[in-house]
């Protein structure tokens, strides 16, 4: 085994010369499966992602035309609005793996809303926050008639 | 939201689609929609364009596989607000034949010729039937990303066979156009929600085009004049804006959005 030591290639040179393949960086190819993270790096990015959440989950009044209310673990949130069409409401659901699911939906008239308050699966796992949902509701659709 | 009746009887969809000013109505809605500026006006727009082609109920779902980790399902109703309930109680876009089918074919397909792979598919079917989807149509408004990000509509009628007979070839043109007017005013509203929360700046956007043209950060570095730990530096704060773990899934997460 020798124990010459090898200067390092070549580095001095002032221009970088570029010539494909080994300039290219890898890239994900967009049409397939996201790549899947290491073990390490999935769990330091599940910890960024629950650092937002929790942010969101304080009630947000932004003027007087949106509200935002969120359940206590911020799983659930409802974006309210009133507008020339009747009461936007906009559901976030985000499950622990990452998967959120975003409802849109626009209410003409109060027994609507409140026949899609008595379905929605908030009213037993959060009752404060259903309460809030209906009064908040009947303001904004009794605000725009 | 009914479709509409005759002499106290429901008209069928062959009689619609008969009618000399049948796909005017919705061409004239479609334009509109792609354009819209607010989400209401989209709604309004879609629930207009659902009753003029003669459907009970309609729903507009966009899929988007942000990465490994992330995943997110839009969608947009124009049909009883309960079956959202029904929706994300049972968790269905895990077992949505519709999605499925948007997600496999770009073909427009009716209910019926869908073949359910599961019994939580089957158990979908029959929920839906009871809000407005007896027998629907499926329209998947199909990408350049494939799987990564796809959309879909579907039509509804109470009525099992409304979609089954001669004026369905009508309806599936329309249909079709309706998805992809849909998908684009989701994918630019969409895109506007990221740049706002992300708060990207110009030199990030180019920042994010280096790495899509497959640049080293030796190469930025000496393209913008800077060191290449600089432009690693740049890159962390680029990928913490837009929530991903790395700039390879920032790259990603821009192009998926529409932003590169």
């Amino acid at each position: 085994m020798s124990t010459d030591c090898q200067p390092p290639a070549a580095s001095t040179s002032a221009t970088i010369e570029v010539s494909p393949p080994f300039s290219k960086r890898r890239l994900d190819r967009i049409d397939e499966p996201a790549r899947p993270l290491g073990a390490k790096r999935a769990a330091l990015q599940l910890r960024r992602q629950s650092a937002p959440v929790a942010a969101e989950a304080k009630e947000q009044r932004s003027g007087t035309v949106e509200r935002t209310l969120a359940s206590r673990d911020a799983t659930v949130a409802f974006a309210l609005r009133a507008t020339a069409f009747g009461l936007l409401v906009e559901r976030t659901q985000r499950q622990a793996v990452g998967t959120r699911l975003v409802q849109t939906m626009v209410f003409e008239d109060q027994p609507t809303f409140d026949r899609w308050c008595d379905s929605e699966p908030m009213r037993f796992e959060d009752p404060m926050l259903y309460d809030r949902l209906r009064r908040e509701g009947h303001e904004a659709l009794g605000g725009q008639r | 939201m009914k479709h509409s009746v005759a002499n106290g009887e429901a008209t069928s969809l062959a009689a619609l689609t008969r009618s000399p000013d049948y796909a005017a109505r919705v061409i004239d809605i479609l334009p509109v929609i792609g354009d819209a500026d607010s989400t209401e006006s989209v709604v309004a727009l879609f629930r207009a364009a659902v009753a003029s082609l003669g459907a009970d109920a309609g729903v507009f779902m966009s899929y988007l596989r942000d990465d490994a980790t992330r995943a997110s399902y839009r969608s947009v109703l124009a049909c009883d607000p309960v079956w959202g309930s029904e929706y994300a109680r049972q968790g269905w876009f895990e077992h949505d034949p519709w999605l499925r089918h948007a997600t496999h074919e770009t073909e427009p397909a009716r209910s019926s010729e869908l073949k359910l792979v599961s019994a939580d598919e089957a158990a979908f079917a029959a929920a839906s039937a009871a809000f407005g989807f007896a027998s629907a149509v499926i329209a998947p408004a199909p990408t350049c990303v494939g799987h990564s990000r796809v959309g879909v509509l579907c039509l509804g009628s109470q009525h099992a066979d409304f979609f089954d007979d001669e004026g369905y070839a009508k309806v599936r043109v329309l249909a079709r156009s309706l998805a992809m007017e849909l998908h684009r005013w989701m994918l630019q509203a969409i895109r506007q929600e990221l740049l706002a929360k992300s708060r990207l700046t110009a030199a990030d956007i180019e920042l994010l085009r280096h790495e899509e043209a497959g640049h080293s950060s030796k190469v930025i570095g000496l393209e913008l004049n800077i060191e290449a730990k600089t432009v690693d530096c740049r890159f962390q704060r680029v990928s913490a804006k837009l929530e991903a773990p790395d700039r390879r899934t920032a790259v990603r997460i821009a192009r998926l959005y529409g932003i590169l």
